[in-house]
């Protein structure tokens, strides 16, 4: 392994606490709104009641005056627009002629208490004309006028993409069976328990900071420069330990720019922490999809041809948007083996709080649509769900259809486990009526293959410093937001330069102090920083092996670096501490420090949209659902999930565990309860915005988890290892649904699986009609014409057709 | 504050207990006990996810009881004694709870912890043996977002057996899932 | 609305420790007042800016209205005992446990912990339009949000609608209504003592209110008299998650059988009316039948018979219908 200490794995694949964890369970960590600076001022941001409006007047007059009131900032003082993605520059810090959702900021104060700044937002007037709201997909069909945005690509659809890989028509004509079905997948969002805050703080030698819980401080930094017009190096963005992110806490928010923008009037401090309600207006939760999956299977469920086509609701913004409508056709291809693949997308603009990355982004609906179709499938062609996928999987180191690089694929093994586990074979279409199971698997990124702007720099860098007292600490700009990123840098130098993790002190988050890493999404962290500590760790070793050596007149060989020793493994005795080895170094060498980065392999898509999808290493999951289902009311109890997960290799397992059954968790509020649900009079107000009307499952709804890891290294991995993160949340709902089927014998083809649907469906099933309940047309769209790529089996290299765009430099979307 | 347009000048004084220790100190009347504690206490270890008693991040014990410090106002705390995290350890050593968590991983983002930990130590006080379910019922009003609770129970449960003088190791599936 | 509020604005506090002193604050400062309990409901009526009270009378301090005492009749209830009072006093759980057991119920541990008994059953409805600062009926204007087509309803009425839809969102009041029990309320000179079933009152009496009090009225106390004591209890919420919620539909059933027929029955409902709404048809209509399968789904059908549903929430109408099966098969609580 790459450790060069033997085989013996001393701190990978075994349980720690994490790094942080003795701070986080004595309230000693700080988030972002526990900082108090002295002379700090509070801001509050007032917010649109109107969906759709433009601003005709804004008058700030009485507010400015008030006591305790320190600067009143309106959309045209900072006017530079602004957005996760080069490609969508459409937000600015507060709105300067147009609002465009329910919540959208128009304005802010900064006082000198709460307390002021809440009261200064009644002073300010704004006047607004009204413009007709755009509620829905079909709304935003329908309505090209009047235009949420200018740009885009028509009317209000903010987003056509069409690629076709081989031809999916003569891949019909050769299957058995072809299945035409609709889905949605509702809306939700991420909820973490902490509301986000930010402080900045702007010094006489005019450099700026701001601490924030952001999972992606590099990305706010080049925000702040940009809408700042400051050069970066000015600016220093500490991410905050966050309370919870879930892709929520991913863009750069209005609210950190205006905190920096008044640090920058007044030479204050200036700290903002969202309400509840602000949050929920933050959203880039998951975009609400509607679904038509039309798939050809040969008779023992071979996929000969599948077309796919999604219709996103955006919300007011572009956010992670232009991604999150590919993501919604990249990984359809990367389970079972797909012969000819063709995806439309669109996402249109709605005037609701914008979506964007949530736990999965992009890839749980499709996941929901094509898992409940394989068990229908599987159903008509009378054979087993299980034994269907497990005959068709994707064979490792291959290539898909749509050009993604599967490398290691444990799902045959997570289906075996979960079968046996959950007594399948002796369970599935056998258990009373009321009690079902089903089944479902997945596939998630271990950090995508390409940042979100156009760069060849490294994704993800450390800095190691080893001093002559024998401490080490890793400086890595990724951002721990819980799921335990500090603590995966502690375990694998430790486990290269053989001390304890604990000993080893981790700076992170930090753009003074930190190398970049661009940040905490897409499943990117454990693999990318993990491979640049593991790089750093190794050149450390390197670096200080051979003066031991020396020093010992030992075969550099023969050197094991553990204990905090380096000694000699034929005699153990023979060695001296890690304190003494470094000092050896540092005399022959001068100081010691060392540097790693990652850079993700190239992907062989040449095809404009091929940025997205491509990964390191692909993780795999399957799941069983077991229900049970009341057929009066139609509520549905999810007693257990089995859940089988190919994480390559464990750094951690009890930190692996935390990640998989946290995933059900998300997914298993996704699948049954958690809804943005909008009032449709009214304006499109969210119904309410608040953690009472948005039902998080508590200790009483959550179920019984079993799980099953599953190692196979990936060769691309730190030690092998692939995410866990997000990709066991994908199974949950689809599993769910079949398991609904089992259960009563109705097909819930949309999510969340709320009671209502359940009883509506199983009235119909009474009454002698389909016994479905679920979406019943899909739109008609422009689809452009798509862009024909050979697949691999046809002699494909990767590109689309001539007469076609090829990439050739940056092309102009590209996103994790 | 005193500069608030709505708010009448003057704090109201009460004493009351903080984590053992006597505490005086004045507040505008309508501060919460949540706010007391952050703001004029200086003890960050409370957090807040919602302020409307809709999560339970902000618990605390009250008399030795959980309540929502989001739903308290300061001055209905005189003479009462207040337990936070902060009060949790005894000097350096953490409370079984602490580190029963901290070794199982069921604090992950960290910010729902506190509530949690001081909400099970109140059930473990009157319950040294709770069932799972105990476990389930005396959490029902904790919400976390990222463990599924799962590894919060193993917790409590591993501490349980700890208070109780057991010398309990967790199970090797809680560490390393089922084989 | 985008109100985006969470902190308290400022008002005049009163923590009186007796209540005659709380009775005089009320009548001294008049309609301004806000009587202050546990605070549950209070605190998100004035985080929200919505409520603001320019005086509160806080009670907490006030010790004659806590506690559960045993009297000649049955056991009486100080207003603001706790939830977790009532759900774990000995003779609750001895003679009333359909109260302990719908007490038991309420939101969650810590809210049971600071929530009261006489809170519990004044709080007002839970209609997110009216919560929301929407002038509508209930606030004052001339308009139901919670009833216009294409309005948002499933939590709302499918009984006793009169201009607003909301329902009453308390898990014990039914309950108190089906033990019979006796509301004690006071103000300046005057002590009235009104049964549980007419303290809750509808639009029709009077849109703004949820119960029968008044500025300047104190609930001070609640009496269960042993008429029900021991007898058989059902008690059943539905509800969207396991905790925390508040009933989509709840029933409470206290009934007493002698030799396999029902003698006699109270059977109330909640969530589905602007007020805890007993089912006196139904009373009516098993009163003598023998405890069997067949009386419990002839009170379903009957419980269900001027139900009126809006938009989202027609399925209320067969869970009513079931929870009253279920209550009249004779299970005990």
């Amino acid at each position: 392994m790459a450790s060069g200490n033997g085989d013996a794995l001393r701190v990978i694949g075994r349980p720690h606490r994490k790094v942080d964890a003795v701070d986080k369970v004595t309230g000693q960590t700080k988030f972002a709104d526990d900082l108090y600076l002295p002379q700090m001022l509070y801001c509050k941001i007032l917010r649109s009641p109107h969906p759709h409006a433009r601003i005709t007047s804004i008058d700030t007059s009485t507010a400015k005056e008030l006591p305790g009131v320190k600067g009143v900032l309106v959309g045209r003082d900072i006017p530079i627009a602004f957005g996760i993605l080069p490609v969508s520059q459409d937000e600015h810090a507060l709105a300067p002629d147009k609002v465009r959702f329910i919540g959208d900021p128009v304005a802010a104060v900064a006082a000198i208490s709460e307390e002021i700044a809440t009261e200064t937002l009644d002073r300010i007037h704004v006047e607004y004309e009204q413009l007709d709201a755009i509620a829905s997909i079909e709304q935003a069909l329908a309505n090209p006028e009047p235009r949420i945005h200018d740009y885009g690509d028509s009317g209000n659809l903010h987003k056509l993409v069409s690629l076709e890989f081989g031809d999916v028509e003569e891949g019909f004509e050769q299957a058995y069976l072809v299945r035409e079905d609709l889905f949605f997948y509702g809306g939700s969002t991420h909820l973490p328990m902490e509301q986000h805050a930010a402080l900045a703080s702007y010094s006489a030698d005019h450099k700026l900071t701001l601490w924030s819980s952001t999972q992606t401080p590099h990305y706010v930094q080049r925000a702040l420069a940009k809408v700042l017009e400051m050069p970066a190096s000015r600016i220093r963005v500490i991410a905050c330990p966050n309370g919870g992110g879930f892709g929520g806490k991913s863009d750069p928010f209005s609210h950190e720019i205006v905190v920096a923008k008044f640090a920058m009037m007044t030479g204050r401090p200036v700290k903002i922490t969202l309400t509840r309600e602000e949050v929920f207006y933050c959203h880039r939760g998951r975009h609400p999809t509607l679904m038509w999956a039309k798939t050809g299977v040969t008779k023992d469920g071979h996929i000969t041809a599948m077309h796919f086509r999604t219709a996103l609701d955006g919300g007011g913004y572009g956010s992670y948007g232009v991604a999150s409508t590919y993501y919604t056709g990249a990984l359809q291809t990367v389970t079972y083996q797909v012969d000819r693949y063709k995806f439309q997308g669109m996402r249109a603009f709605t005037n609701k709080p914008p979506c964007g990355p949530k736990r999965g982004h992009g890839t749980p609906q499709p996941r929901f649509a094509l898992e409940v179709q394989m068990d229908k499938l599987a159903e008509q062609l009378g054979m087993d769900p299980a034994d269907m996928r497990l005959r068709h999987l994707v064979p490792e180191n291959s290539l898909t259809a749509n050009y993604l690089r599967v490398g290691s694929i444990g799902l045959g093994a997570c289906i075996e486990k979960v079968v046996d586990g959950s007594q399948w074979r002796d369970r599935f279409r056998k258990l009373p009526e009321g009690r079902g199971v089903g089944l479902a698997c997945s596939s998630y990124l271990s950090g995508a293959g390409l940042p979100i702007y156009w760069n060849n720099m490294p994704h993800s860098g450390v800095q190691l410093k080893c001093d002559r007292g024998g401490g080490i600490t890793v400086f890595c700009g990724s951002t721990d937001i819980g799921q335990g990123s500090d603590s995966i840098l502690a375990y694998i130098v430790a486990e290269v330069l053989g001390v304890d993790p604990f000993e080893i002190r981790i700076v992170t988050a930090d753009t003074d102090l930190t190398p970049v890493d661009l940040g905490s999404y897409a499943s990117r962290v454990t693999l990318m920083s993990g491979n640049a500590a593991l790089q750093a760790a190794e050149r450390a070793r390197d670096m200080i092996a051979p003066e031991v050596a020396q020093k010992l007149d030992v075969p550099r060989d023969r050197l094991v670096f553990a204990d905090s020793r380096v000694f000699d493994s034929e005699d153990p005795e023979r060695g001296m501490t890690f304190a003494e080895a470094v000092q050896a170094a540092e005399g022959a060498l001068g100081t010691i420090g060392t540097v790693g980065s990652y850079t993700p392999p190239k992907s062989p898509g040449r095809y404009r949209g091929a940025g997205v999808g491509p990964s390191p290493a692909y993780s795999y999951s399957a799941a069983v659902a077991e229900v049970e289902v009341d057929i009066d009311s139609g509520i549905v109890r999810v007693l257990k999930i089995w859940i089988g997960h190919d994480i390559g290799r464990c750094i951690n397992p009890t930190t692996v565990m935390g990640q998989v059954e946290g995933s059900i968790y998300m997914g298993l509020g996704e699948a049954l309860m958690e809804d943005m649900e909008y009032r449709e009079n009214f304006h499109v107000v969210h119904k309410i915005p608040s953690m009472l009307e948005y039902k998080s499952p508590t200790t009483l709804d959550m179920c019984e988890v079993e799980t099953y890891l599953i190692s196979d290294p990936d060769p691309n991995g730190p030690f092998g290892a692939k995410e866990a993160g997000q990709g066991p949340l994908l199974p949950v709902a689809p599993a769910v649904a079949n398991a609904v089927y089992d259960a009563v014998g109705v097909r819930i083809d949309e999510v969340p699986i709320m009671p209502e649907k359940v009883r509506k469906a199983l009235k119909q099933k009474a009454s002698g009609k389909e016994a479905r309940y679920g979406p019943t047309s899909f739109p008609d769209i422009p689809w452009p014409e798509p862009i024909h790529v050979p697949t691999p089996w046809e002699g494909g290299d990767g590109k689309a057709l001539q007469h076609e765009e090829t990439t050739t430099g940056p092309p102009p979307e590209r996103q994790h | 504050m005193e500069n608030s347009p709505n708010r009448p000048a003057g704090k109201v004084p009460i004493s009351l207990i903080v984590n053992g220790e006597h505490t005086e100190i004045a507040f505008a009347p309508h501060k919460t006990l949540l706010e007391v504690l952050r703001e004029d206490l200086g003890l960050t270890g409370t957090k807040h996810g919602c302020e409307l008693g809709e999560c339970g991040t902000c618990a605390v014990l009250m008399d030795g009881q959980p309540v929502l410090s989001c739903l308290v106002l300061g001055v209905a705390c005189s003479g009462r004694s207040i337990s936070t995290v902060e009060g949790m350890a005894d000097g350096p050593t953490l409370h079984p709870l602490q580190k029963a968590f901290a070794d199982l991983g069921a604090a992950q983002c960290g910010y729902c912890t506190p509530g949690l930990l001081l909400t099970a130590e109140a059930l473990l006080l009157d319950n040294p043996s709770p069932t799972r379910q105990a476990i389930k019922e005396a959490l029902a009003g904790n919400l976390c977002r990222c463990t599924g609770y799962i590894k919060i129970y193993e917790a409590v449960e591993l501490a349980a057996a700890w208070m109780r003088g057991e010398s309990a190791e967790p199970a090797r599936e809680i560490l390393y899932g089922q084989r | 609305m985008a109100v985006i509020r969470d902190m308290i604005p400022a008002f005049e506090l009163f923590q009186p420790t007796s209540v005659d002193d709380a009775l005089s604050l009320l009548a001294q400062h008049g309609d301004d007042t806000w009587v202050l309990a546990g605070g549950l409901d209070s605190f998100d009526w004035f985080k929200d800016r919505i409520k603001r009270p320019k005086v509160v009378v806080e009670l907490s301090g006030v010790e004659e209205l806590k506690g559960i005492r045993s009297t000649e009749d049955g056991v009486e209830i100080g207003a603001m005992t706790t939830l977790t009072e009532v759900a774990t006093n000995s003779e609750i759980l001895a003679n009333y446990g359909l109260l302990a057991k719908a007490a038991s119920q309420v939101a969650t541990p810590q809210i049971r912990n600071q929530g009261t008994l006489g809170g519990n059953v004044s709080q007002d409805t839970r209609c997110w339009y009216y919560r929301g600062g929407w002038p509508c009926y209930r606030a004052g204007g001339n308009i139901c949000y919670a009833s216009a087509p294409q309005a948002m309803n499933r939590e709302h009425c499918i009984f006793g609608a009169d201009r607003c839809v909301a329902v009453n969102p308390s898990d014990t009041a039914p309950t108190l209504i089906a033990l019979d029990a006796k509301m004690i309320v006071k103000r300046a000179n005057r002590e009235r003592v009104i049964d549980a079933e007419d303290f809750f009152i509808g639009p029709g009496t009077d849109i703004t209110r949820m119960t029968v009090l008044r500025p300047g009225d104190l609930l001070t106390s609640i009496r269960i008299p042993a008429t029900w004591a021991g007898a058989s209890f059902y008690w059943e919420k539905v509800e969207d998650r396991k905790s925390w919620d508040f009933a989509l539909v709840s029933v409470a059933r206290a009934m007493r059988v002698s030799n396999g027929s029902i003698t006699e029955a109270r059977v109330v409902v909640n969530g589905v009316a602007p007020y805890p709404m007993r089912l006196d048809a139904v009373e009516a209509a098993v009163r003598g039948r023998p405890l069997s399968e067949e009386t419990a789904q002839m009170g379903g059908e009957v419980a269900i018979r001027r139900a009126k549903a809006l938009r989202h929430n027609d399925y209320k109408l067969p869970l009513i219908r079931n929870l009253v099966r279920r209550a009249l098969r004779g299970r005990p609580a």
